[in-house]
C-alpha cells in the first residue's frame, strides 16, 4: 500500500511538489529552532557553579591611566574593602577580574603532554567562595596560607580536571597555563563555574587568585558583595556614599546581578524568541497549506474514492489513503530536509553543540512535523470518509 | 445468485420525497446475462447501485447467493464487493494519475496480496481485455474503448462472479461499443459471470439473455 501511496504522490508531483517544498522549509527552521532551544533548554539544567542570590556587583572606576599608579590602585581597593566590612548590610565582601554575566571572557591555550587544551579564566579574592556560594567538590578555596605558596594556586572545573588529568586526582597538580608567577598548581576542584550565564555552553574553567597586595598583576577587578536578607535598593545610595568618602576621585557603577542575568537572558532568547515566530508562522502556513491542499483534494477526488469503495475499500481504507498520502508527502519534505540539516553536526559546523542535541533536535522537530500533518489531514479524511460511493459514482 | 425482494428506495430532502424504486422482485441465476432498460429517471442506476452494494433499499431484501445482506456492516459489504463484484461505469471511472496496470490493481489493494501476484493477476486481466501492451499507459493516452476495456480488466481482475455494468457502451461510438459488448458476451460465455447490464441501447439489450424493463421505478414486464 506504501507503494501506491508513493505512486499517487509521484503521479501528482506537480500539486504535491509546493506543498512539500513548505515542508521542507518549514522542517529546516523548526530543527533550528529547536536545536537552539534544546541547546539552551540543556544547558540551563546544569549545574551554575554559583549562586546570585542577593549579590550586588560593584564596578570602580579608578579614572587612574592604565598599567599606572598600581599602588595607589591595590591600596584604594583594599581600604574600600575595609570599609565595607563596616556596613551592617553586607554579609560578605569578595572580588572577580571577569563578573558573572558580563561580556567580557578571558580564553587562554596551552599544550598539555602533546595536545591544545584550551580553558577559560578568571580571577578572584579570596572572599569570593563566600559571596558566590561556591561549593568545591575537591580541595580548598583560596586563602592567606597562598600568600606564602611557592607556586599560584588554582581553582578548577572538573571539565578542566578530566580534560587535563582523566581519571587522576587533580589536586597538587600542576597546570600548563602559565602566569608571571610561573605555573600555577590545583588546590581546588568546583563543579563547574559558568560565568556567562545559564545558557552558555560549559567550558573549561580555571580561576587564579588576587593577592590583595600584589601590584605587579594587573588584575583589575570588580567588588562582589552578598547583602543580607531584606536589604533594599535605598542601601545602594548608602553603599556609594560611604565608597566616594574612601575613594574621593572614583566613581562606581552598582548593579544587582539578578539584573544582570534577566538582561542576559532577554540578549540570548530574543534570537530564539524570533526564530520561533518564524517557526510558528511558517508552520501556521504549513498547516493552513495542508487543509486546503487536502481539502481541494478531496473534493477534486470524490469519484476516485467513490470508485475505491465500489472496488472494494472501506471508509477506514479511504481514510488511510488520504492520510498515507498526506504522510508521503511529509515523508519527502522531512527526509530532504533531514539529509540537508544533518551536514551541520556531520561535518562539524557548530563544534560547540553535542550530537546528542541534533538528535533530540530532529526527533522533536519530526514528531511535531508528523503531528501537524495529522491534524491537519484528519478534517480532510473525515470528509473523505463520509463521500457515498453511490453519490460519487453518479453520472449526469 | 442475486435475489431482490420487494425492493423500494425512497430518496428524502426537507420538502420533496422521490420514489425512486418500488415492488422491485427479481431473480437473477447464476451465470445469467440480463440487462436493464427504461428511460433516464426510471431507477435503473438506482436499482444496479443496489445490487452493487453501494446504497441500500429503502424497504425490502437483497440476498447475494442465498445470504441477505441486508444488516452487514461496512467491512462486510466492502469485502462482498471487493471479492464478489466487479463494476464498469458508462464513464470508465479510471484514475488518472495511475498507469493502465496500477488502474487494474486497485481492486486487488484491498486483498492480502504481494505486489508480484498482483501485477500477474492484473497483467493476465489485461491480456484478457487485448491491452497488455498498454500497461504503462495512462488513461488520458488511451481512447474511450480502450479505457473501457481497462475498466473490463478493473472488473475481473478479482475473479468476482458478478459483474455490474452501468451503461458500458453509453459514452462509445458504435464499433467500440459493439467490442465492448463481444468482451461482456464473451465474459458471460466462457467465465459464466453473471452480468447485469444497464443500457439504453436496445441492439445491446437484445444480445443479452433477459431484459428488465424499468419505468417510473417500477418493473413493466
Amino acid at each position: 500500500m506504501i507503494k501506491h501511496f508513493l505512486k499517487m504522490v509521484w503521479n501528482r508531483k506537480r500539486i504535491n511538489g509546493l506543498i512539500m517544498i513548505e515542508i521542507f522549509f518549514s522542517f529546516v527552521v523548526l530543527f533550528t529552532v529547536i536545536t537552539a532551544t534544546v541547546y539552551y533548554v540543556s544547558n540551563y539544567r546544569k549545574p551554575l557553579g554559583f549562586s546570585i542570590d542577593r549579590v550586588w556587583s560593584i564596578s570602580v572606576n579608578t579614572r587612574l591611566p592604565w598599567k599606572t599608579h598600581m599602588k595607589e590602585k591595590v591600596d584604594g581597593m583594599n581600604q574600600l574593602t575595609l570599609a565595607l566590612r563596616g556596613l551592617p548590610e553586607i554579609e560578605s565582601i569578595g572580588g572577580i577580574s571577569m563578573v558573572p554575566y558580563s561580556r567580557i571572557d578571558g580564553i587562554y591555550g596551552a599544550d598539555y603532554n602533546g595536545r591544545p587544551v584550551e580553558t577559560h579564566m578568571n580571577h578572584a579574592t579570596d572572599g569570593l567562595k563566600d559571596v558566590l556560594t561556591i561549593e568545591l567538590t575537591a580541595g580548598r578555596w583560596f586563602s592567606s596560607d597562598d600568600d606564602a605558596a611557592k607556586s599560584e594556586p588554582a581553582i578548577i572545573n572538573e571539565r578542566l580536571a578530566k580534560d587535563l588529568f582523566g581519571s587522576d586526582d587533580p589536586l597538587g597538580k600542576e597546570i600548563p597555563f602559565a602566569s608571571q608567577h610561573g605555573k600555577p598548581r590545583v588546590v581546588g576542584i568546583v563543579k563547574d563555574f559558568r560565568k556567562s550565564g545559564e545558557f552558555s555552553q560549559p567550558v573549561n574553567y580555571m580561576i587564579s587568585r588576587i593577592k590583595s597586595n600584589d601590584t605587579t598583576e594587573l588584575n583589575l577587578w570588580d567588588i562582589l558583595i552578598k547583602v543580607k536578607p531584606g536589604t533594599t535598593a535605598a542601601f545602594q545610595e548608602r553603599l556609594v556614599k560611604t565608597m566616594e568618602t574612601v575613594a574621593k576621585n572614583w566613581t562606581f557603577d552598582v548593579v544587582r546581578l539578578e539584573h544582570e542575568r534577566e538582561s542576559d537572558f532577554k540578549l540570548r532568547l530574543a534570537p530564539l524568541i524570533a526564530g520561533g515566530l518564524i517557526a510558528s508562522f511558517l508552520l501556521i502556513m504549513v498547516a493552513l497549506g495542508l487543509i486546503g491542499v487536502l481539502w481541494q483534494n478531496v473534493s477534486q477526488r470524490t469519484k476516485e474514492i467513490g470508485l475505491r469503495r465500489a472496488m472494494g475499500g472501506t471508509a477506514q481504507h479511504v481514510y488511510r489513503q488520504i492520510l498515507g498520502e498526506q504522510f508521503v508527502i511529509t515523508t519527502l519534505g522531512v527526509l530532504v530536509g533531514s539529509i540537508l540539516v544533518m551536514q551541520v553536526p556531520l561535518l562539524d559546523l557548530i563544534g560547540f553543540i553535542q550530537p546528542g542535541t541534533y538528535i533530540a533536535a530532529l526527533t522533536i522537530s519530526l514528531i511535531l512535523m508528523y503531528a501537524l500533518t495529522y491534524l491537519c489531514s484528519l478534517f480532510p479524511s473525515w470528509l473523505a470518509m463520509d463521500i457515498e460511493p453511490a453519490e460519487a459514482l453518479h453520472y449526469e | 445468485m442475486i435475489t431482490l425482494e420487494n425492493i423500494e428506495k425512497v430518496y428524502r430532502t426537507d420538502k420533496i420525497e422521490t420514489v425512486a424504486l418500488q415492488a422491485i422482485n427479481l431473480k437473477i441465476r447464476e451465470g445469467e446475462f440480463i440487462s436493464i432498460m427504461g428511460p433516464s429517471g426510471s431507477g435503473k442506476s438506482t436499482l444496479l447501485n443496489i445490487m452493487g452494494l453501494l446504497d441500500a433499499p429503502t424497504h425490502g431484501h437483497l440476498a447475494l447467493n442465498g445470504t441477505t445482506v441486508d444488516s452487514y456492516g461496512d467491512k462486510q459489504l466492502a469485502r462482498l464487493r471487493n471479492e464478489r463484484l466487479g463494476f464498469i461505469f458508462q464513464t470508465f471511472h479510471l484514475i488518472n494519475d495511475l498507469s493502465v496496470m496500477d488502474n487494474v490493481e486497485v481492486p486487488l489493494l484491498y486483498r492480502r496480496m504481494s505486489g508480484s501476484e498482483r501485477r500477474k493477476l492484473a497483467l493476465r486481466a489485461l491480456e484478457r481485455v487485448g491491452l497488455s501492451a498498454r500497461v504503462h499507459h495512462f488513461p488520458s493516452q488511451l481512447s474511450g474503448g480502450q479505457q473501457q476495456r481497462v475498466a473490463i480488466a478493473r472488473a475481473i481482475v478479482g475473479n468476482p462472479r458478478i459483474i455490474l455494468a452501468d451503461e458500458p457502451t453509453g459514452n462509445l461510438d458504435s464499433q467500440m461499443g459493439e467490442d465492448i459488448m463481444s468482451i461482456l458476451l464473451d465474459l458471460s460465455k466462457t467465465e459464466k459471470s453473471t452480468i447485469v447490464m444497464v443500457t439504453h441501447d436496445p441492439r445491446m439489450a437484445e444480445k443479452t439473455e433477459r431484459t428488465l424493463r424499468l419505468f417510473d421505478g417500477r418493473q413493466v414486464n
